[in-house]
C-alpha cells in the first residue's frame, strides 16, 4: 500500500512518471521515444506523481501497472509537470483505487501530428530510469 | 498473423537486397506480430493490423537506398511508427495508419519543429525525403 495524496492540485515543479511497458520505447542511448508519451483512447495520458513516495514506493507502484495489465515493467521516464503545461496541456489528479497518486495528462489536441510534436518535447525532457533488479 | 509471416517471407521481387533494409522489414515484421493483439501496451492499445502492416512495409520498400534506416515502433492507436533520431532535439517520428494514413513531427535544433499529415501513395512525399536529410544534416 502506498501513501497517497488524493485530488491535491499538480504543481508546475512535481515530477511524474510514467512507466515504461514495452522495451523498444528505449533508445539505445538511454533516451526515450515519443511513442509511450502519445495519449490513448480518452485522448488522456496516464502518469504516477513522486510526491510523497520514496523510490521503493515508487517503482510498487510501477510494479503494480505491469502486474494489473499483465506486462513487463522495464523502467519508468521521469519528467515534471512543468514539461506538459508548457504545452498547454493540463495534469488532473485522478487517484486510483491501486494508484492513489496516479494523475491523467488532459487537454491533447485532436491533430496526430501535433501530439506527436508535444509527445517528441516531452520526450527530449524526460529522464529514463531502468527497473531495479531486487 | 499467418498472412504477416508470409508477406514478411515471400521475397517480393522489389525488396532491397541491403543488409540494412532486410532488417528494417524484419524489425516491421516482429514488430507487428507483437502488437497484433488489443492491449498490448498494458492500456487497451488498438492491435496493429495487417493492413497497417502492409503500409508500412510499402513505405519502407519505397524510401531511396540511400536514406537512413530507422527505428521501428507503434502507437496505442495500432499505427506503426517510424524514427530517424540523431539526438532528442534532432529527430523525426512518422506514423503510418492502415491507410497510408501518414502524421509526422521532427525536431530540427532547439527551437524548429515541423508537422504534417499526408497519405502515402506510391512514393514517399519529398517533404518527408527533405526532413529525413535535415535530421542528419551537419
Amino acid at each position: 500500500m502506498i501513501a497517497g495524496i488524493g485530488t491535491k492540485p499538480v504543481a508546475d515543479e512535481e515530477r511524474l512518471a510514467r512507466f515504461i511497458l514495452r522495451r523498444e520505447h528505449v533508445r539505445a542511448d538511454g533516451t526515450v521515444k515519443p511513442d509511450p508519451f502519445m495519449p490513448y483512447k480518452w485522448v488522456e495520458l496516464s502518469v504516477t506523481r513522486h510526491l510523497g513516495l520514496d523510490e521503493r514506493q515508487l517503482w510498487d507502484a510501477g510494479r503494480g501497472v505491469a502486474e494489473e495489465t499483465k506486462t513487463t515493467l522495464y523502467g519508468r521516464a521521469d519528467v515534471e509537470a512543468a514539461s506538459f503545461i508548457r504545452q498547454r496541456l493540463r495534469v488532473l489528479p485522478r487517484p486510483l483505487p491501486q494508484n492513489p497518486n496516479h494523475a491523467d495528462v488532459v487537454d491533447w489536441p485532436a491533430d496526430k501530428a501535433a501530439q506527436k510534436e508535444i509527445a517528441l518535447l516531452v520526450a527530449r525532457e524526460a529522464i529514463f530510469r531502468s527497473t531495479p533488479t531486487s | 498473423m499467418e498472412e504477416l509471416r508470409d508477406l514478411r517471407l515471400g521475397g517480393e521481387p522489389s525488396l532491397p537486397r541491403k543488409d540494412e533494409r532486410d532488417r528494417l522489414f524484419q524489425a516491421l515484421a516482429s514488430q507487428a506480430e507483437d502488437c497484433a493483439n488489443e492491449g498490448w501496451d498494458g492500456h487497451g492499445a488498438m492491435p496493429v493490423t495487417l493492413e497497417t502492416y502492409r503500409a508500412a512495409y510499402r513505405f519502407a520498400e519505397s524510401l531511396p537506398a540511400s536514406a537512413p534506416s530507422p527505428s521501428v515502433g507503434a502507437e496505442p492507436d495500432g499505427h506503426l511508427t517510424l524514427e530517424w533520431y540523431r539526438n532528442p532535439s534532432r529527430v523525426l517520428s512518422l506514423s503510418i495508419g492502415p491507410e497510408g494514413e501518414l502524421s509526422y513531427a521532427a525536431l530540427l535544433g532547439e527551437t524548429s519543429r515541423r508537422t504534417g499529415s499526408e497519405r502515402f501513395e506510391q512514393e514517399v512525399p519529398r517533404d518527408l525525403l527533405h526532413l529525413i536529410d535535415e535530421v542528419f544534416a551537419a
